[in-house]
This record gives C-alpha cells, sequence and structure tokens, in this order.
C-alpha cells in the first residue's frame, strides 16, 4: 500500500479546512482527487507533500511518516504544482540535472528518460534555453519531464491539463499509463472531468474539507443516481447539494 | 549543498554590484556626506554638553541597543522552485540554511562594531566610566544578542512546537531588554554570562531543528519579502525588474479613502499605495523618522533642510509606482487616457504628501518656537507646490515619452 491517509485534520492556520480526511492509494493506482473550488483538494495535496504539517492523524507512504524519518518520506515523492515553479536562472538542461542530482537518479538512465520526454514535448532543441520564459503549457511540460524521470513512487500531480495541449494530454497520461505499470501510485486533483473518468481507477471526492465518497465510476453512478450518470453529472450533483445546504 | 549556497551568494553580490553603482551616483553621494557630516557634528556637540551619568542616559542606552540588535534579519536566498526540485533532500537542506545562517551572522556583526562603535562615547557617559574590558563586554553583550536572535529566526523556518521559547515578543525583545538591563543596570559581567547561557541554549535548539521538516511557506515568504525590500530601494535608483510588492488589507485605513477621489486610476493608485506592505511601511517609517529628527535638531536651517529632503527623497520613491499596474492587462483597455492618468497620479501622491507634511510638523512643535514652525511650514507648501505640480508630472511625461 502505498499512501495512506488516516484521520487528517489540517490546514493552514489554527481553523482546520481538512476535518478527518481518509484515503489510500495503492500501488500501480492511478486515483482522482474530486471537488470543487475550495473544498479542500490544494489543502490535501500540501499535507501529502509536507509543505502543511498535520493537527493530527496520520499520512504515510509505504509505511513512513513525515515524523519518523522526514528524508525518506519525502525521497518517494515527485510532484507537478498547479502553477510552474521554475528557477529564472537555470536553463532547461540544467533543471534537468539538479533534479538527477537532488534524486541521486542514475546519469545515464536518466538523461536517455528525458531525451524521450523531450522529443515527445517537442522540447529537444531548447535545452539551453530559459524555461522561464516558455509559455505556461511549455513550462508546465518541463515540470512533467522533471518530476517523471525520477522514478519516485508517488507521483502527486495538481490539476495537471490547464494549459496543455491535446497532444501533450495524451502524452502525459502515457506517461502515468507506463509509471503505473512499474507500480508506482499517482494522486492527481483535476477538474478536467471527462479526461478523469476515463483513466482514474478510483475517485475521492471531497466536499468541505470531508471525504464525500470515494470508489471507482460505478461505485459514484450507484450512490449519486443512475448508471449512466456521467463523472460530470455527478459533480454537478454535488455542487447542487451544495447550494441547497 | 554548500556549492549552492555559494551559488547564490554569488549571484546575489553580482546583483547587488549591479544595482549599488547606480545608487552611489554623484549627487546622492553629495547628499550622504551631508547628511553623515551633519548628523556626526549634532552628535559630536551632543556629547561633549551631555553630562555624564543622569538618570536618562542609561534608559537611552537600552532602548537603543535593543533596536540596534533587531537589525539584520536572518537571510537564506531560497528560492520558491527549491522546495519542489530539492523535495527529496530536505535534511541536507540544512546544511544550505546554516551557510545562510551563518552568512547573516557574519554580516550582522560587522553591522554591530559599527553600531557600537559610534555608541562608544554615549556608552561612557552614560556609564560613567573609561574602562575598556567593561565598555568592549558591551560589544559582546550586543554581539551575543544578535546572534541568539538569529538563531531563533533559523528555528523559526522549521515546523516546530510552539512552546514559549520560540515566541517572538520573547527572543526579539523580552530576553535581550532582561539581558541589556541587567549589564546595564547591575553589571555588565552578569548580562555577558545570562546572554551567553542563552545563546547556547538556542545554539542546542538549532542543532536538534534538523529533524524537523522545514516550514516552506514561511521560508519562501521571509525570503521573498526580503528580496522585495531590498528591490524596493534599488528601485528608487534605477529600473529592477520582477518587482512585485506583498499586499495588507488594512482594514482600519479604510475610512482614509474618502479623502481621494473616485476615478479609476485615483482609486488603484491610493488602494495600492495604502496596502502595498512595503511603499506604506516605507511611507510611515521615513515620516516618523523625519518627525523625530525635525524634532530632535537644534539648528533650524538644518532641520529645514532635512526636512525638504526627506519631502524630496518619498516623492521620488513614489514616482516609479505610477508604472505600477503596467503589467495588467486592463490598463491597456480602458477607456482613460494618459493625461488623466497622470492627474490622478500626482492627485493621489499630493495628497499623500500633505499627511507627510503633517506628520514632519507635529514634530516641529517640540523644538521650534511658532515662527520657526510656519518657516518650516512655508518651506515644504513650495516645495510641496513644485513638485507635485511641475516636477512629477514632468517627469512622468518625459520617462513615458522614451518607450
Amino acid at each position: 500500500m502505498s499512501l495512506k491517509v488516516d484521520n487528517l485534520v489540517g490546514g493552514y492556520s489554527r481553523i482546520p479546512v481538512l476535518k478527518d480526511v481518509s484515503f489510500d492509494v495503492k500501488d500501480g493506482e492511478l486515483v482522482g482527487l474530486i471537488g470543487l473550488n475550495g473544498a479542500g483538494k490544494s489543502t490535501t495535496i500540501n499535507h501529502v507533500i509536507g509543505l502543511l504539517r498535520p493537527f493530527s492523524g496520520s499520512i504515510k507512504i509505504n509505511g513512513i511518516a513525515m515524523q519518523d524519518d522526514i528524508e525518506e518520506y519525502k525521497k518517494q515523492i515527485a510532484y507537478i504544482p498547479e502553477f510552474p515553479v521554475l528557477y529564472k536562472e537555470l536553463t532547461l538542461k540544467e533543471h534537468i540535472e539538479t533534479t538527477i542530482k537532488a534524486y541521486e537518479l542514475d546519469e545515464q538512465a536518466a538523461w536517455e528518460d528525458a531525451n524521450k520526454m523531450l522529443k515527445m514535448f517537442r522540447l529537444e532543441n531548447k535545452l539551453e534555453w530559459f524555461p522561464v520564459n516558455f509559455s505556461k503549457g511549455m513550462r508546465q511540460k518541463v515540470m512533467i519531464l522533471c518530476a517523471f524521470i525520477t522514478n519516485a513512487n508517488l507521483f502527486v500531480i495538481d490539476e495537471p491539463f490547464l494549459g496543455l495541449d491535446p497532444v501533450a494530454v495524451n502524452d502525459l497520461l502515457n506517461l502515468i499509463e507506463e509509471q503505473k505499470k512499474k507500480g508506482s501510485s499517482i494522486l492527481m486533483s483535476t477538474h478536467v472531468l471527462d479526461t478523469a473518468e476515463r483513466f482514474c481507477d478510483r475517485f475521492v471526492l471531497i466536499h468541505n474539507g470531508q471525504i464525500r465518497t470515494e470508489g471507482n465510476i460505478q461505485k459514484l453512478q450507484d450512490e449519486f443516481g443512475n448508471k449512466d450518470s456521467s463523472l460530470n453529472d455527478i459533480y454537478l450533483k454535488l455542487a447542487k447539494e451544495e447550494s441547497n445546504e | 549543498m554548500n556549492s549552492l549556497f555559494n551559488q547564490r551568494l554569488q549571484s546575489h553580490f553580482t546583483q547587488m554590484s549591479k544595482y549599488l553603482r547606480y545608487v552611489f551616483n554623484d549627487f546622492f553621494v553629495i547628499a550622504l556626506m551631508f547628511i553623515i557630516g551633519g548628523i556626526g557634528y549634532q552628535y559630536a556637540m551632543f556629547i561633549k554638553h551631555l553630562q555624564a551619568g543622569q538618570w536618562w542616559e542609561q534608559l537611552v542606552l537600552v532602548v537603543v541597543i535593543l533596536f540596534v540588535i533587531q537589525l539584520n534579519n536572518l537571510v537564506t536566498f531560497v528560492k520558491r522552485a527549491d522546495f519542489v526540485f530539492w523535495l527529496p533532500k530536505e535534511k541536507e537542506f540544512f546544511a544550505f540554511l546554516r551557510s545562510g545562517l551563518r552568512y547573516s551572522k557574519s554580516l550582522a556583526v560587522i553591522v554591530q562594531i559599527m553600531a557600537w562603535f559610534v555608541m562608544i562615547p554615549f556608552i561612557e557617559k552614560a556609564m560613567v566610566t573609561t574602562n575598556i574590558s567593561a565598555i568592549l563586554l558591551f560589544l559582546v553583550t550586543m554581539v551575543v544578542l544578535k546572534m541568539m536572535i538569529l538563531n531563533f529566526q533559523m528555528i523559526d523556518n522549521y515546523h516546530h512546537n510552539h512552546n514559549l521559547l520560540n515566541n517572538k515578543v520573547l527572543y526579539r525583545v523580552i530576553v535581550p531588554l532582561v539581558v541589556v538591563a541587567l549589564a546595564t543596570y547591575i553589571n555588565v559581567y552578569v548580562g555577558v554570562i545570562i546572554g551567553v547561557a542563552m545563546l547556547i541554549l538556542s545554539h542546542l535548539l538549532v542543532a536538534k531543528i534538523k529533524q524537523q521538516s522545514i516550514d516552506w511557506q514561511v521560508v519562501i515568504e521571509k525570503t521573498e519579502s526580503h528580496e522585495n525590500s531590498l528591490n524596493r530601494f534599488f528601485n528608487m535608483f534605477t529600473d529592477v525588474e520582477n518587482m512585485q510588492g506583498a499586499v495588507r488589507r488594512r482594514s482600519y485605513l479604510d475610512s482614509l479613502f474618502k479623502m481621494f477621489n473616485g476615478d479609476v486610476y485615483s482609486v488603484l493608485y491610493s488602494r495600492g499605495i495604502v496596502r502595498d506592505k512595503e511603499i506604506s511601511g516605507l511611507l510611515t517609517r521615513v515620516s516618523i523618522l523625519g518627525a523625530i529628527i525635525i524634532g530632535a535638531i537644534k539648528l533650524e536651517w538644518m532641520a529645514v533642510l532635512i526636512a525638504l529632503l526627506f519631502i524630496y527623497l518619498i516623492v521620488f520613491q513614489l514616482i516609479p509606482y505610477f508604472t505600477n499596474f503596467e503589467d495588467n492587462v486592463f490598463i491597456s483597455l480602458y477607456p482613460i487616457n494618459f493625461d488623466q492618468q497622470v492627474k490622478s497620479f500626482t492627485n493621489v501622491i499630493g495628497k499623500i504628501m500633505i499627511l507627510v507634511i503633517i506628520v514632519l510638523m507635529l514634530g516641529s512643535i517640540f523644538m521650534f518656537n511658532l515662527l520657526g514652525s510656519l518657516m518650516l511650514l512655508l518651506a515644504l507648501v513650495i516645495e510641496w507646490i513644485l513638485l507635485i505640480k511641475i516636477y512629477v508630472p514632468k517627469k512622468i511625461k518625459k520617462a513615458s515619452s522614451n518607450y
């Protein structure tokens, strides 16, 4: 079992945003974290990557919690933030080299992977450029590339599709598929529901800082009405529930 | 990690040297010489006529030392992207942060020595002593306390359990106050010993913090605010790239907005200047400092000169704010012509400068006779008219015609 979140209570200041959140992501599984704006998706992710410290509850990756050994915990994670963050003074090549150094990757193997992705994302002739000046989509590709050369156990991906062209979305999904086959777990938050519906193995629906429900699409369909409803229908129903509250 | 820190330090120095060339331009150097000369002369006169061993002198000494040891914050040169790219190396990042701590300490020691050097004659008067070792021990106290504060700031960069010791007021004010008061009123050795004990304690706490996780949000926010204040300073002398200030809501100042006009740019500029952390902070600090200096200086012409200089410097710093909203795409879409924008801008900073003048005039109440105050007011009003009505619009139009 790769990522396990148990009874997590947490947030930014003293006031908890997340109230008793529990879910897991198993090896080789892609779990979609779904919820309305402000539901607590990003807060959950910030807790998983160790940016925030839980008030109570636990987060474990392969049995290791952050309090046990901060470095062993974080070593297992690769993170793609919603908005690309890059060094303005480093070239694309130097970003890749930094990642290799930080994750202590085998240089040759990592560059093999990197070259494959560079080609896939049509970035191979931009190695000496500053990615800060790229478009949002291209910067996002750099973040994806740097994350996917790491062979991490857990990929945490925040809203990855925004700004990517359809080809790149497809490429990203292929990369995720590849990592799943290697046994890595992926936690992904997104609003692009039709894509999520087709590719995620399971969904965690978060609402007002609590897990509303979780399961695969069949389970959600059973819970929210009829068999033909799409993830989009279920999501809208959830939104309606909120406005009726 | 050390090489990474050295790289960052190197690029920091490169950038500093690039901007410092603009800071120390001829005009500014001359102004600076006059200011330092004037203040130095006043200080020398003040010391000369000062009677040793008056009751308030030790009190002033304690307050001044407390103020001096607040100078220099911990700098880390962390970048936002570090959190993502160095995610798996969190423990080793301790070495990076520690290098920052060492760098901050060496910088702080230099500042403390310089401040202490200036203070020596006053310490002699206040403590009624010329004993070198006693005066030196005051330097030791200052350095020890400063290092302790920096150690605690380092701990604040980590997720730690908020116990009493890590309370900012405690380690920045209360502990130093107790130590300095002991050194001044009881015995300087007692102060030094307690200070050293606190320093050792803080060292032990820093060594233990390595096992904790870094509070990246805090580290990044602090570093960026430090960078911003540096950039804001350099921006007075030249154009700095990537200027972006932090914003505070300050709802208690909402009633202030009634005095500004309601057109688009007046609203933007007035809200912006009041809520921008750096600018509003700078305005308050400089005006209060100006008021104190005016109140404290006995030479009338000198006070008038300094007041004029302060007003000029403040206006000069506000001018770049004209282009603050240029990155916003709406600005180029609004159907408002350039002259109106200039008008709104000068209107807003004109009103803000009136507030500044009022603060400066409050300072003059303490030292001047009525005639002196009126002279000062007249001088400032004339300067206000020249700056706001002629200089600023001209300067903005000239700058924008260069594009």
